[in-house]
């Protein structure tokens, strides 16, 4: 069983039930029945994991570069295939509002706000070290192309990856979505299946393949896709599943809630 | 997030308000481009209109009504946008061509058009300036039976029926015979009633008119001047004085030493001329010349204008503008009267295509309509303009004619070279006049010997520097030959000196320019560079050395012809290095055309009031400008031979059939034989008429390239019809700025002679293996092949042009393109920018190499600001001498330390930081910069305030940075000096750079830089170095302007009418 969950009532929520939210989360649930708790990653809002590398406000990402937003953290990896010594350029967040935020490279539009950008075959690996795992309800998405002017097609697909509970993985892909009226690349809702949906991880990786003419998508060789598996990813609805000890304090966060609620009015 | 447009339109706002409260109500001329298609190029969409773009080889008829339904939906949309601007002072409206309008507009105005989605582009205007009876022979045009003229029923008298060459230029002197439209009895070209019109009415569909006003009433126009219009709404609204010497009308400004007229006369007799009009210059005879097209029409399209100037360094007080909103609304107006060809010889953007007046010709071609334009006067240096496809770019060269002379030494030996000299003088004393001064020329400081070396008269001395010591001294001079040399002052002011010091007469030797025929105050011939300095070592060695000058006459010159004129700019193209300019090369040095009379200002107010009927002049001009008309002549004779050819096939079967030019020495890339120079080579018109094959160009082709250039024309359009890399654009040159490695590129020809052949194709470019498939083509008649041609780089250097040719030949044609590439091992964007305080940048970089790649950066770092003053200088080079000498009053001199590891040093001026400019009028100021070795390594010298100067990595020491005031308004000005010097690993503004970590040969990558915490209102800079190991690849500058800047006008050079009006002027 699933929980739908409604993402206005996530991105529009104040910061104090955010809050409220966060701080009810401290257990987890084993039950699948068990409420669990949902999140937005909208990627307008994240904090920089500072290193040697990486400074607060730094929006270009290399190799293992991290940032945590909603509860979750985000950490940029090369491709699976890349040498051991590669390191470079893998992400960046593009600000959609912001026209000269993309010079040659053929940014998608329509989204809105900040989206994040996987480049150069890169990979995004999200995690949570809340609960016992994750699920992931819904994405939108777009492909990032090198240069204007392609036809209006499909390049490739988006490939999302899970780690389940027991080590395991499960994957589920969908097609890029293609060009809108005025030639530009569009975001849309990526279709995560059933099976995908009801699968608690501990970790989703997010990258892109390229279509090989043949029927085929492939990310597994550089020398295939040469930085051209390139994607972009945008409100990421995660819902955290919590231990099933934690129910009881879950409850009486919710009661606080409705308490300082009513003392608002 | 849906908030994020409304807090934009908000900061957009207080900015602008602040803005305003330093430039409150200042109003300048801006061009402002809309999104819908102009009519030439609209080819259907808008629900209920349809399209209403010509078929191929078809007039425009704007009298149809789909044409008429679409121009009022133009009008609405037009209308919305100017209704949003409340007083905006409106001088154009475009709908032809080019849809838009052009008005004066504050600077809060221009930043709310470019938040209107109805608003595709808003340029500032730009003011630019003005860049034979022997040419036709040259060209072959008369010989029998191949010659383009006996290719029709009538020969020569028919050479260009039915066609009409519209001219936009400066104006027309109706009372040429050239424009008259009938022949007396013996078939010479007259305007006397009495005479038989040989043209009949104009043309079907014709729709031009003849404007009246000063000096210019519809007698005037007649069936060979069948159209005069003038263009001067943006000029009356410039603040520029109109200068006695020009007319409100159609009428071109007069002549002589004061007046600045003659250029469009000259380019409109060029190219379409009568034949058999006797000229004659200074009262002297040149016999009887022909325009290119004698035939053809003529639509004079007035937009450039003479005003007031009293700095001029000529001494005339006057000089010629045109500015570019004046200029589209003309080609707009041609293209609705229905001209089929456009000569345009007035400078042009050298960086951009994405320029009104380019678009406005991309419109034109949409309607069938040739272009030609001129390459540029700044050679040989890299200055090419007008870099659109769409349109003929021409470079100027030389022909073998020769109105000569011979110098004879009491030696014996002899020299040719250019003179109209009538009086001949025998055997006479000579002097170097070197030798021709009281102080010895040795003990001259360095501004003494030029002015001696050079002969300058008194008035000279002060214009362009030099003492009295300086002088020819008539005790050494009278009654001698002087030996001057060419430079700096008028050619003819050299012999006035002469004559001023009582000397018999004058040998001019050449700088390795082009020699000029003209006539001077003493006897003169004008000798090469070669031939001159033989003589002057005679003269100079032989303290009885004479010299004996004969009388001209007409002949075949010795030097080889065509050959590039110095002067003639030079590729490769700027802004677009897939695309080779300029695209060919026709005579355009000491061309005798029509021109202008001398007249004082009395004379000239008779002419105005119609109370007197003016002469006709003729004059021998050099310059790009006299060489465009060559070629739109030559493209209305193939215009009338193949009525259907587009003027991309004209352009091509022009293109493919050329021949080089000869060697005229110039070093390196600058070397005429090459493509930067000649293009395709020198037009061979005789075989242009049957090319055997052509590159044909539609208007998608040209759609698809802008689209994969990117920026220049809307995401919908380039939806409907794709992109493509310009090297695959359709032309009849293959060219490729950045071969990562191997590069393939396409192109398609079309058979247009009336037989079926087989074509092999064989193809070259040093250091590439090339090799074109398929190799062999049989095509029927009209029938289409593509090929592709793959280059694989083997020994060619990095970073460095290689030229070949591609030739396709069936046994009777040889169908000839140029073949250009340079192999890159990298390519970046050479600039970003941005407007974030806090933001970032992602970018796509190629590779020709596979592995990993690394990088420097510096940055990003602000402005440092000095608030200065400057005066105005007067010299003629501009200020960089007394820059060298550490300042003057027009010059100010500020001291910049650039320690080692630095990556880029900028310095920079702004238009909107005069204080000229902040009181609504325009200071020249210029940059000049110069190292601790009193070596110049830098100079901007545009016609506006807008100046920069780039050093990449430049070595450690103590520069000078100079700010010369060439025009400062009222004499002096405040400004702005904003610098930048950026080291390597000086960071600021938190820059990171992100890179691939690997890349690979013929592939791209993203890359990025993110940046916070700027401060708003300053400007940034930063820099990256890209490196492959530890070998510098290119690199990248990052400009970060968080001021919200309005738009610039693009740099355009301030020299072009010095080459132009050659015959009056210093070249």
């Amino acid at each position: 069983m699933t929980h739908p969950i409604t993402p206005a009532v996530n991105t529009n929520a104040p910061g104090v039930l955010k809050k409220l939210l966060c701080a009810s989360l401290i257990g987890a649930l084993g039950a699948v029945a068990a409420p669990a708790s949902a999140a937005v990653v909208t990627f307008d809002s994240v904090q920089n994991i500072v290193s040697p590398q990486l400074n607060t406000g730094d929006t270009a990402y290399n190799t293992g570069d991290a940032f945590t937003e909603s509860g979750f953290t985000m950490r940029v990896a090369n491709s699976a295939f890349a040498e051991p010594d590669e390191f470079g350029s893998v992400g960046a967040l593009i600000d959609d509002s912001n026209n000269l935020a993309c010079f040659i490279t053929a940014c998608p539009v329509g989204d809105g706000s900040t989206y994040f950008a996987g480049l150069n075959d890169g990979v995004l690996n999200v995690s949570s070290n809340q609960g016992i795992g994750f699920r992931v309800g819904s994405l939108s998405y777009a492909f990032l192309a090198p240069v204007a002017g392609y036809p209006n097609a499909s390049y490739g697909q988006l490939v999302l990856t899970g780690t389940t509970r027991t080590g395991g993985t499960i994957s589920v892909a969908s097609d890029f979505p293609g060009q809108d009226a005025a030639g530009n690349f569009t975001f849309d809702q990526f279709l995560v299946d059933r099976a995908f949906r009801g699968t608690t991880l501990t970790g989703l990786s997010i990258n892109a393949c390229l279509f090989d003419g043949a029927g085929g998508c492939f990310s597994g060789d550089r020398e295939f896709t040469q930085n051209q598996a390139q994607f972009a990813v945008d409100n990421l609805n995660l819902s955290v599943i919590p231990e099933p000890t934690s129910i009881a304090l879950m409850l009486l966060g919710l009661a606080g809630l409705g308490a300082m609620s009513r003392r608002r009015k | 997030m849906n908030l994020r447009p409304v807090s934009f339109a908000v900061l957009t706002l207080l900015s602008s308000l602040a803005l305003n409260a330093s430039a409150q109500e200042v109003r300048r001329s801006y061009i402002v481009q809309l999104a819908d298609k102009p009519v030439a190029s609209y080819t259907g969409g808008v629900a209920g209109l349809q399209a209403t773009k010509p078929a191929a080889g078809q007039r425009l008829d704007v009298s149809a009504a789909d044409v008429q339904a679409y121009i009022g939906y133009l009008e609405q949309k037009q209308n919305n946008v100017l209704s949003t601007l409340g007083a905006a002072q409106l001088t154009h409206k475009y709908k032809v061509v080019f849809n838009g309008f052009a008005a004066l507009l504050t600077d809060a105005e221009v930043k709310a058009l470019k938040g209107d989605p109805a608003v595709a582009a808003i340029t500032a205007d730009e003011e630019r300036q003005l860049d034979t009876n022997y040419t036709p022979s040259f060209l072959g045009l008369d010989k029998l039976p191949e010659g383009l003229w006996n290719q029709q029923a009538g020969g020569k008298q028919k050479a260009g029926d039915g066609v009409v060459i519209g001219i936009v230029d400066s104006g027309i002197w109706p009372e040429n015979k050239s424009f008259a439209d009938r022949v007396d009895a013996n078939g010479e070209p007259t305007f006397d009633a009495d005479g038989t019109d040989v043209y009949g009415a104009a043309p079907a569909g014709w729709q031009g008119t003849c404007e009246t006003g000063e000096g210019f009433t519809t007698d005037h126009c007649n069936n060979k001047l069948i159209g005069a219009r003038y263009f001067n709404k943006t000029f009356k609204l410039s603040g520029r004085a109109q200068h006695w010497s020009d007319f409100t009308s159609p009428r071109d400004s007069v002549g002589g030493a004061n007046g600045k007229g003659g250029h469009g006369t000259h380019t409109a007799t060029t190219a379409g001329g009568n034949g058999g009009v006797a000229a004659s210059v200074n009262g002297i005879a040149m016999g009887k010349l022909s325009g290119i097209a004698p035939h053809a029409r003529i639509a004079s399209y007035k937009v450039c204008w003479t005003y007031v100037d009293p700095a001029n360094p000529d001494g005339s007080g006057a000089r010629n503008g045109c500015f570019s909103s004046d200029s589209v609304a003309a080609i707009d107006q041609a293209v609705i009267d229905g001209v089929n060809v456009i000569n345009f010889s007035i400078s042009g953007s050298q960086t951009s295509v994405a320029d009104a007046v380019e678009l406005a010709f991309f419109g034109a071609s949409d309607a069938n309509v040739f272009v030609a334009a001129s390459a540029g006067n700044s050679g040989p240096a890299n200055t090419v303009a007008h870099l659109s496809p769409w349109i003929t770019t021409v470079g100027a060269s030389t022909h073998n004619r020769l109105n000569g002379a011979t110098v004879t030494t009491g030696a014996g030996s002899s020299y040719v070279g250019a003179s109209l000299n009538t009086t001949a003088v025998p055997q006479t004393p000579a002097i170097s006049a070197r030798d021709a001064g009281l102080v010895p020329f040795a003990t001259l400081n360095p501004a003494d010997q030029l002015a001696r070396r050079l002969c300058y008269t008194a008035a000279d001395r002060t214009a362009f520097g030099g003492s009295p010591a300086a002088a020819l001294d008539a005790s050494l001079v009278s009654g001698k030959i002087v030996l001057c040399e060419r430079g700096n002052t008028a050619r003819t002011e050299k012999s006035r000196a002469v004559a001023d010091a009582g000397g018999a007469g004058m040998v001019l030797i050449d700088t390795g320019n082009a020699l000029v025929a003209e006539v001077h105050a003493v006897p003169t011939v004008h000798l090469s560079l070669a031939d001159g300095t033989a003589l002057r070592t005679y003269v100079q060695g032989n303290s009885g050395a004479t010299v004996a000058l004969s009388a001209w006459s007409p002949r075949v010159g010795t030097i080889p012809a065509p050959m590039m004129a110095g002067f003639s700019s030079r590729g490769p193209n700027r802004g677009y290095n897939n695309i080779l300019k300029p695209d060919l090369t026709a005579p355009g040095v000491d061309v005798l055309a029509g021109v202008t009379p001398a007249k004082t200002q009395d004379e000239r107010d008779a002419i105005a009031s119609g109370s007197a009927v003016p002469e006709s002049a003729w004059a021998f001009y050099q310059g790009t400008s006299m060489s465009s008309p060559h070629v739109a002549g030559l493209a209305a004779l193939l215009k009338q031979l193949h009525p259907t050819w587009s003027p991309a096939a004209i352009k091509s079967a022009l293109m493919t059939t050329a021949a080089t030019t000869f060697n005229d020495g110039q070093p390196g890339a600058a070397n005429g034989m090459l493509p930067w120079a000649q293009g395709a080579g020198h037009v061979v018109p005789n075989k242009a008429n049957d090319p055997g094959l052509v590159y044909d160009a539609t208007t998608t082709d040209y759609l698809r390239y802008m689209c994969g250039v990117g920026g220049i024309v809307g995401a919908a359009t380039c939806q409907t019809t794709g992109a493509i890399p310009a090297y695959n654009l359709n032309l009849a040159s293959l060219t490729a700025g950045n071969v990562l490695g191997k590069l393939t590129m396409t192109r398609t020809v079309t058979n247009v002679s009336d037989k079926a052949s087989t074509y092999t194709a064989t193809a070259s470019l040093p250091g590439f293996t090339v090799a074109v498939s398929p190799s062999t083509l049989s095509l029927a008649p009209g029938a289409k092949g593509t090929f592709r041609v793959s280059m694989t780089r083997s020994t060619a250097p990095m970073d460095q042009y290689s030229f070949g040719a591609l030739e396709w030949r069936d046994g009777t044609h040889v169908v000839r393109s140029p073949l250009t590439a340079r192999p890159t091992a990298f390519v970046a964007p050479a600039l970003l920018r941005s407007e974030q305080v806090t933001g970032n940048v992602v970018f796509t970089v190629g590779a020709g190499f596979s592995g990993k790649l690394g990088a420097n950066k510096g940055g990003l770092k602000p402005a440092t600001l000095n608030e200065q003053t400057v005066g105005r200088t007067m010299a003629a080079d501009g200020g960089v001498l007394e820059c060298k000498n550490g300042g003057s009053t027009g010059v100010t001199a500020t001291s910049f330390t650039i320690p080692a590891n630095t990556m880029v040093a900028r310095f920079s001026l702004r238009d909107i930081d005069t204080s000229g400019f902040k009181a609504g009028k325009t200071d020249d100021l210029d940059l000049i910069m110069f190292n601790s070795a009193g070596v110049q390594v830098g100079y901007s010298g545009t016609a506006t305030s807008n100046e920069v100067i780039t050093l990449m990595a430049p070595a450690a020491g103590t520069y000078r940075v100079c700010v010369a005031g060439y025009a400062p308004d009222g004499g002096s000005a405040t400004y702005t000096l904003a610098s930048w010097i950026v080291g390597n690993g000086e960071i600021g503004g938190n820059l990171k750079v992100t890179l691939p970590s690997s890349v690979f040969v013929g592939g791209t990558a993203s890359a990025a830089a993110s940046w916070s915490g700027l401060t708003p209102g300053q400007r940034y800079m930063g820099a990256i170095q890209y490196l492959m190991g530890t070998t510098p690849l290119a690199t990248t500058l990052l400009e970060v302007d968080a001021t919200n800047p309005v738009p610039l006008p693009g740099a355009t050079t301030k020299v072009a009418p010095a080459v132009a009006h050659a015959a009056a002027m210093a070249h």
